[in-house]
C-alpha cells in the first residue's frame, strides 16, 4: 500500500506541528577493511554507534514549542514519525527564513542515538488544521546599532545549531545506546537584507542586535527571535534585475537567559473584578507580553523579577505566560477565579 | 447594469476615448500541505497587484500617457503611480506597456497596461460627467498626418508604423508591509516596425542604418491630428530613435498585394 503525507502524522514530544516536508535517516558507522593486495573491502566492522537524524519544515501557528530548545539545547526530545519513534532526540540546527508577505518557516534537524523503534502506522484520525499560520506582513522587527530604517528589510534568516556528539565509554556492552550526549558549542546567527548599505563592519566588531517579532493578523505577539552579538559581516549585492542591497550578519556572543515564573500573588480572585496581579521570577526585563488563559493581557514589566498583569473581568481560571527575548515560560499554578454566589446582597 | 458607453476611462485626469478597459486583480496564494493533517491550505505567498489594460483612440493634444513615457526614459527620479479611473474604480499604476500604431487611412491606435500594487478604491458607477473628453473628430491621430520620412523622399514610403516600449519594475516588499515600501525601475525596451517597399541588410552590430528608415538627420516619427495633414500644426507626438540597432528585415510578396518590407529596430534603457 502506498500512502500520501497526509497518513503520516509526526509530532514531537506528543505536540502537533505542520511539517510540510520531513526526512529521517538513520546510518550505521561502519568502516570497511580493505586488506593489502585488494582493492575491494572484505568485510566491514562498526567505527561508531548508529546515529539518525530528522529533517523538516514546517510553519509557525503561533508560540513554537521547538524554539524554546534552542535556549536550552540539552532538552531531549521524543519523536513519533508515522508509527516510528524514538526517545533521546536533541535539537541540533534550527533556523527560520522570513520573506515578504510569506509564512513564516522553520528548518529543523533532530539527531538521535537510541534505536528507531516502531514500524510505520499510517494514521487515518484525519484532523483539520485549527491555528492560522503566521504570515511575515504582521510581523516586526527592531534592533540595536544598525544604520537605516528597519521598517525595509525584504528578508531575514535567524541560524542557530548546535554540535552534538554522543559518548560511549570503553566495554560498553549495549552499543546501539550511547552513554552520554556530549553538547559543543551553539552558535545563534541572524540576517537580514535591507536597502542600505552603511553600516561599517570593524575590526573589533560593534555590538548589535536584532529582534523579529512573530504577530499574528490581529496583532497578537506570539514568539520573539533575538540575536545579540557582534555585526560580523556586511555584503552589498548589485543585480540588474533588483535594486542594490545588502546583507548583514550578527552573530551571538551571549546568551540570552530564558525567562523563568515562580509565583505570583494573589492567587484568586472573585469573578466580575479586574486583577492586578504581581508576577515573580527571573530574566523577565525584557517581557514584551504577557497572556492570561492564552488571551493577551495588559502588563507593566516592573524588574528583571516583577512583572505587574491586569486581567480582564473574565469569569475563567488560567495559567500566566511571560514572553521575552530569552523565550517563554509559564507559570505552574492557576489563577483561581471564584464565584461570587448568590448570598451576598 | 451599465452599457459601455457610461463608462468613465481617465488616466491623469484625461478621459480617452477607449474600446476596451480591463481591470485584473490576482493575489499570491500557494497551496500547503501537512503530513497526518486532511485538510490543505491555501497561505498567502506574495502580494496583490491588478493589471489594467486600456486600449483607445489618441487624441493628439491631450495624450498624456506618452508625456509620462518620455518622462520614465529620462529615469526622472521619483517615481510614482499614475492614477487611473475605471468605470468608478480608481487606483494607481505604474506603465508597464505602451503601444501606438499608425496605418493609410485610419486613426491610430494605442493601448497601454499598467500594474498596480495598491488597493482598488471606489466601486463600479457611470460616468461621473465631470471629465472632459474631446469632442472635435479632427483631433485624432491618423495616419494621413503621421510622418516618418522627414522630406518624405528618398528611401522608400512608409505603409505601416508601430511602435512599443515596455519597463521593468521591481517592487520592493518588506517585513511588515503587504504592498510595496517603493517600487524601483529597473529599466525597458522600445521597439519600432515599419513597413517599407525597400529593404536594409542587417549587419552585425545593427547600429548605424536606422536612418534608412528615417532618411532624415533628426530619426525622429512625428505623429499629429488629423487637421494637420497640411503639416501646418506641430506634432503633439514626436518619437526619436537616435541609437536604435535594426534587428530584423523581413521580406515579403504574396499574390494580389506589393512586395513588402517590415523593418524592426530597437533601443533598450
Amino acid at each position: 500500500m502506498i500512502y500520501p503525507i497526509k497518513n503520516c502524522r509526526v509530532t514531537f514530544d506528543n505536540q502537533p506541528i505542520l511539517i510540510n516536508q520531513a526526512s529521517i535517516n538513520v546510518n550505521a558507522s561502519l568502516s570497511a577493511n580493505v586488506l593489502e593486495g585488494e582493492s575491494l573491502p572484505r568485510y566491514f566492522v562498526p567505527s561508531n554507534g548508529l546515529a539518525g537524524r530528522v529533517d523538516f519544515s514546517y510553519f509557525i501557528t503561533g508560540r513554537d514549542f521547538l524554539k524554546d530548545y534552542v535556549s536550552d539545547s540539552s532538552r531531549t526530545i521524543k519523536c513519533d514519525f508515522g508509527g516510528m519513534y524514538f526517545q533521546s532526540g536533541c535539537l541540533t540546527s534550527y533556523s527560520l527564513s522570513v520573506q515578504p508577505n510569506s509564512p513564516l518557516l522553520v528548518n529543523a534537524s533532530i539527531v538521535f542515538f537510541d534505536n528507531l523503534k516502531g514500524s510505520f502506522s499510517p494514521s487515518y484520525e484525519y484532523k483539520q488544521i485549527k491555528a492560522p499560520i503566521l504570515n511575515s506582513s504582521n510581523c516586526r522587527v527592531s534592533g540595536l546599532n544598525i544604520s537605516g530604517d528597519l521598517n525595509f528589510i525584504s528578508e531575514l534568516n535567524y541560524e542557530s545549531s548546535m554540535d552534538i556528539s554522543p559518548v560511549y565509554l570503553d566495554n560498553e556492552s549495549n552499543i546501539e545506546n550511547c552513554h552520554g550526549i556530549a553538547f559543543g558549542r551553539q552558535r545563534s546567527s541572524m540576517t537580514i537584507r535591507y536597502p542600505f548599505i552603511h553600516d561599517d563592519i570593524s575590526v573589533s566588531g560593534k555590538h548589535s542586535y536584532i529582534n523579529f517579532y512573530a504577530r499574528s493578523s490581529g496583532g497578537t505577539l506570539y514568539d520573539i527571535f533575538s540575536v545579540s552579538g557582534q555585526l560580523i559581516s556586511k555584503s552589498i549585492k548589485y543585480s540588474n534585475d533588483a535594486p542594490i542591497s545588502s546583507e548583514l550578519t550578527i552573530i551571538q556572543d551571549s546568551i540570552i537567559p530564558a525567562p523563568v515564573v515562580s509565583g505570583f500573588t494573589p492567587l484568586s480572585g472573585e469573578a466580575g473584578e479586574t486583577f492586578k496581579i504581581t508576577l515573580t521570577g527571573s530574566n523577565l526585563k525584557t517581557c514584551s507580553q504577557v497572556y492570561y488563559a492564552d488571551a493577551v493581557s495588559k502588563h507593566i514589566t516592573k524588574s528583571d523579577t516583577e512583572v505587574w498583569i491586569y486581567v480582564p473581568k473574565v469569569p475563567l481560571s488560567g495559567l500566566f505566560t511571560v514572553i521575552t527575548q530569552g523565550g517563554s515560560a509559564t507559570s505552574s499554578e492557576y489563577f483561581a477565579v471564584t464565584d461570587a454566589g448568590i448570598g451576598s446582597f | 447594469m451599465i452599457n459601455f458607453n457610461d463608462c468613465d476611462v481617465i488616466i491623469k485626469g484625461t478621459g480617452l476615448f477607449a474600446e476596451s478597459a480591463s481591470i485584473s486583480q490576482s493575489n499570491s496564494l500557494s497551496r500547503v500541505d501537512f503530513m497526518g493533517y486532511k485538510n490543505s491550505e491555501l497561505i498567502p505567498n506574495g502580494g496583490v497587484s491588478t493589471d489594467i489594460q486600456i486600449s483607445y483612440k489618441p487624441v493628439a493634444s491631450s495624450e498624456t500617457v506618452f508625456s509620462t513615457i518620455s518622462e520614465l526614459k529620462n529615469f526622472a527620479s521619483g517615481l510614482s503611480p499614475i492614477p487611473v479611473e475605471i468605470a468608478g474604480l480608481e487606483c494607481s499604476g505604474y506603465i508597464t506597456n505602451f503601444t501606438l500604431s499608425a496605418n493609410p487611412n485610419q486613426v491610430a491606435n494605442a493601448s497601454v497596461s499598467l500594474i498596480c500594487y495598491h488597493p482598488i478604491e471606489g466601486s463600479i458607477s457611470e460616468k461621473r460627467g465631470t471629465v472632459y473628453y474631446e469632442n472635435d473628430p479632427m483631433k485624432f491621430v491618423h495616419g494621413w498626418s503621421t510622418i516618418i520620412n522627414y522630406n518624405n523622399t528618398g528611401f522608400a514610403s512608409t505603409y505601416a508604423f508601430d511602435y512599443s516600449i515596455s519597463f521593468n519594475y521591481s517592487p520592493m516588499y518588506c517585513l511588515g508591509e503587504r504592498e510595496p515600501k517603493s517600487v524601483i525601475l529597473l529599466g525597458g525596451q522600445e521597439r519600432i516596425s515599419v513597413v517599407k517597399d525597400r529593404n536594409v541588410n542587417v549587419d552585425f552590430i545593427g547600429t548605424g542604418q536606422v536612418a534608412y528608415i528615417f532618411n532624415s538627420s533628426d530619426n525622429t516619427a512625428k505623429l499629429k491630428e488629423i487637421s494637420a495633414y497640411n503639416g501646418n500644426i506641430n506634432p503633439f507626438i514626436t518619437i526619436n530613435f537616435d541609437q536604435c540597432a535594426i534587428t530584423e528585415s523581413a521580406i515579403n510578396a504574396n499574390v494580389d498585394d506589393y512586395l513588402k518590407v517590415r523593418i524592426v529596430a530597437e533601443r533598450n534603457f
